[in-house]
């Protein structure tokens, strides 16, 4: 599905124009959208009557784009990803999705000065040249719902190629992957899917790919040789849940093969308390928001442990009942929660992170070059900090 | 030009009494005395009141006189309506059903929402979106119990707004409630809770609430009032939270079963994010301690460590 056409207004920097990809993107849209604006202009007055999913801007990045995940408040784990956020907003339209309460400004941004990004990120790399980096472009935005997305992803495979010690991850919930798999990736890109139920994609995740489309995508791409990985994040609770979920790891089965899939996510439904009126306002017929959901340690509202529970259990042993499965992990949850699905739980972040180098070290030989060691791990640092 | 307004020294005769056009406002007769200005506007050979409707219930003999702030007849509503909440909201903040009133006048008398919102959205303190005009509108269909109780629970307009999301009829279940004068905090508890049901659910209210018994609960007169409240509560929580709620009640069967002597308590994370047992001593005196020392035998372990699994 093309999202270009959802943009009704396309804004260019003066200074975005003289990067050579910014051409490529505007050949996309017709001239009468596009409007040339100076680097400092303030547009928010033209586009309040816009919804920011429909108003594009190109610009050039100011500062330091490559950071690491903010994660969530210390009481749950979470795992050291770092992610490039050339993109900021989606078009598309899921129901419980944070970004488009989390991102206060006008437009769905696009950085177009490439060049500069990837030597950030180089630069950061290369100061930790023992750990092993997962780096993603779907934190802040799909990696491929729009065509600047897709041609940043394009050349960012090529540059992870001949990265020694970074994984990219490009998450998505579109299913047109064509334009990737001719491309020299050297192993070093994963391409990651966002999965629901297709009864939860028919009522939440509007305007996305549906559930068989992605994963036919995901088997072309593993056909390419790209390793793959898959979020079920959010898992949402509906009455029929064991059987919905059963079905859609069957799918996920009879389409890709375990042996390919770099990890895999699991996540329940989580946001902060003031987005649930916002998510009744604009979605009035959705039904999330009356789940049975608590504050959590970190103030967000999600499913009583009680509630998600039970549906970690059943989902994580449909996933591991599988020879040499995938290796899975916990988004934002709480070691509580791993003991008592996984029956152990990583020591802290960095043991997490290096839980992953470890895992992908050994199910993907030749990946890593030097067995990973925990210590480079609990040294780190995230991307956007610098070492004292 | 703008006509602007003057003032004046007026005669309490001088008021059309039966003039009510702005009389949008709360009446203040209870807790204040008279406003600090009386605001008038010239109609025909009398004066009508904008502000200060309760000089004409004080009694005053027909030449008394009276300072007065005084629009001319040709005045428009807007620029009037401006002055009248800008004096009110210097004295107090508007109740949401007083907003809405002076909403609904500046609709009737056919002005713009773009020009309401410029002119008195910005006295108001509210953020411009036009939007909100309606969602205020949506007030005047409240029913005179709510908006009594909610007046006098001074409720935030949050919870107004919220209620506007009851049909009339759905708002007149709610009676039986309010006439138990439950606080604020319940009442929003268990109505967000109703409400929530029923999206849910996909059910009516009157489907719920005949399913919760809500009205034999309510009209309940063996019952306490405090008792009524806390039953209903409990049912709306427990069909609310269905699993939750089971869950709790697990947890308390299992903590019933460990005999505590009465200087301890135990305490458990109620929405489960914890699996910790938080056991609390009062200690006095020597019997506590050996209280203490007593309770602590292989079967009472065994219970607490029950009571830590069921969590």
């Amino acid at each position: 599905m093309n999202h270009n056409n959802r943009f009704q207004r396309v804004y260019i920097t003066e200074s975005a124009l003289q990067d050579s990809v910014t051409g490529d993107i505007l050949s996309k849209f017709p001239s009468r959208i596009q409007r040339i604006v100076p680097d400092d202009y303030n547009f928010t007055a033209d586009v309040c009557d816009l919804d920011p999913k429909t108003v594009l801007l190109l610009a050039r990045s100011q500062g330091d784009i490559v950071k690491g995940c903010p994660g969530t408040d210390k009481s749950y784990l979470c795992c050291n990803y770092q992610v490039i956020n050339q993109t900021q907003n989606c078009p598309m339209h899921c129901s419980y999705c944070i970004l488009q309460f989390y991102l206060n400004q006008s437009a769905t941004v696009l950085y177009t000065n490439f060049d500069e990004i990837f030597a950030e990120l180089k630069s950061k790399i290369e100061r930790q040249p023992k750990r092993f980096f997962r780096i993603g472009t779907g934190e802040l935005g799909d990696s491929l719902a729009i065509d600047g997305s897709v041609l940043f992803a394009k050349q960012a495979i090529r540059v992870f190629a001949e990265m020694p010690n970074a994984l990219l991850e490009l998450k998505s919930k579109t299913a047109d992957v064509e334009g990737l798999l001719h491309l020299e990736h050297n192993g070093h890109t994963v391409l990651a899917w966002s999965l629901n139920p297709q009864e939860i994609i028919h009522q939440n995740e509007f305007t996305t790919a549906q559930l068989i489309p992605r994963l036919a995508a995901a088997q072309k791409a593993a056909e390419a040789g790209y390793l793959l990985a898959f979020h079920f994040d959010p898992i949402l609770f509906y009455p029929n849940w064991e059987k919905l979920y059963s079905e859609l790891i069957d799918e996920l089965y009879r389409h890709i093969d375990p042996e390919r899939i770099a990890w895999i996510s699991l996540g329940s439904l989580r946001f902060p308390p003031s987005m649930k009126e916002k998510i009744i306002e604009r979605y009035p017929n959705t039904t999330i928001p009356y789940s049975e959901m608590v504050r959590g340690m970190d103030g967000k509202l999600r499913y009583a442990r009680p509630l998600r529970l039970p549906m970690y259990k059943l989902i994580y042993q449909k996933l591991t009942a599988v020879p040499n499965p995938p290796f899975i992990y916990f988004c934002m949850e709480s070691p509580l929660i791993w003991k008592e699905v996984f029956g152990k739980a990583p020591e802290n972040n960095a043991h997490l992170d290096f839980m992953f180098a470890e895992s992908l070290y050994r199910r993907f030989p030749g990946l890593i070059s030097e067995k990973p060691q925990r210590i480079h791990y609990n040294e780190g640092f995230s991307l956007d900090a610098l070492p004292e | 030009m703008k006509p602007a307004a003057k003032p004046a020294v007026l005669t309490v005769d001088q008021i059309d009494k039966s003039d009510h056009h702005y009389d949008l406002f709360l009446s203040d007769s209870d807790e204040y005395h008279f406003t600090d200005t009386i605001i008038v506007q010239k109609a025909g050979r009398d004066y009508r009141i904008v502000d200060g409707f309760e000089i004409i219930n004080a009694g005053l003999p027909d030449h008394y006189q009276f300072p007065a702030v005084c629009f001319p007849e040709n005045a428009s509503v807007l620029t009037i309506l401006r002055t009248l909440v800008e004096t009110r909201v210097k004295k107090c903040p508007l109740f949401p059903i007083e907003t809405a009133r002076v909403f609904q006048m500046i609709r009737d008398n056919g002005i713009s929402d773009i020009d309401l919102m410029e002119i008195l959205f910005p006295v108001l303190g509210l953020k411009a979106d036009t939007m909100l005009i309606d969602r205020y509108l949506q007030l005047l269909f409240l029913t005179k119990p709510i908006v009594t109780y909610l007046i006098k629970k001074n409720a935030s307009v949050k919870t107004w707004l919220f209620i506007t999301k009851f049909t009339r009829d759905d708002q007149s279940d709610l009676h039986d409630l309010i006439r138990l004068r439950p606080t604020l905090s319940v009442f929003e508890e268990i109505v967000s809770s109703l409400y929530e049901i029923q999206k849910r659910e996909s059910l009516t209210q009157k489907e719920l609430l005949t399913q919760m018994q809500w009205t034999t609960l309510l009209t309940d007169e063996n019952l306490e009032p405090k008792e009524r409240i806390r039953q209903i509560r409990n049912a709306v929580f427990r069909r609310r939270f269905p699993l939750l709620s089971t869950h709790r009640e697990n947890v308390e069967k299992t903590l019933r079963r460990i005999s505590l002597p009465e200087n301890a308590g135990i305490h458990y994370d109620d929405t489960f994010e914890k699996k910790e047992l938080q056991l609390h001593w009062l200690l006095n005196t020597e019997t506590d301690i050996d209280k203490m020392r007593n309770f602590y035998t292989d079967d009472a372990i065994q219970k607490i460590q029950l009571l830590l699994d069921t969590l």
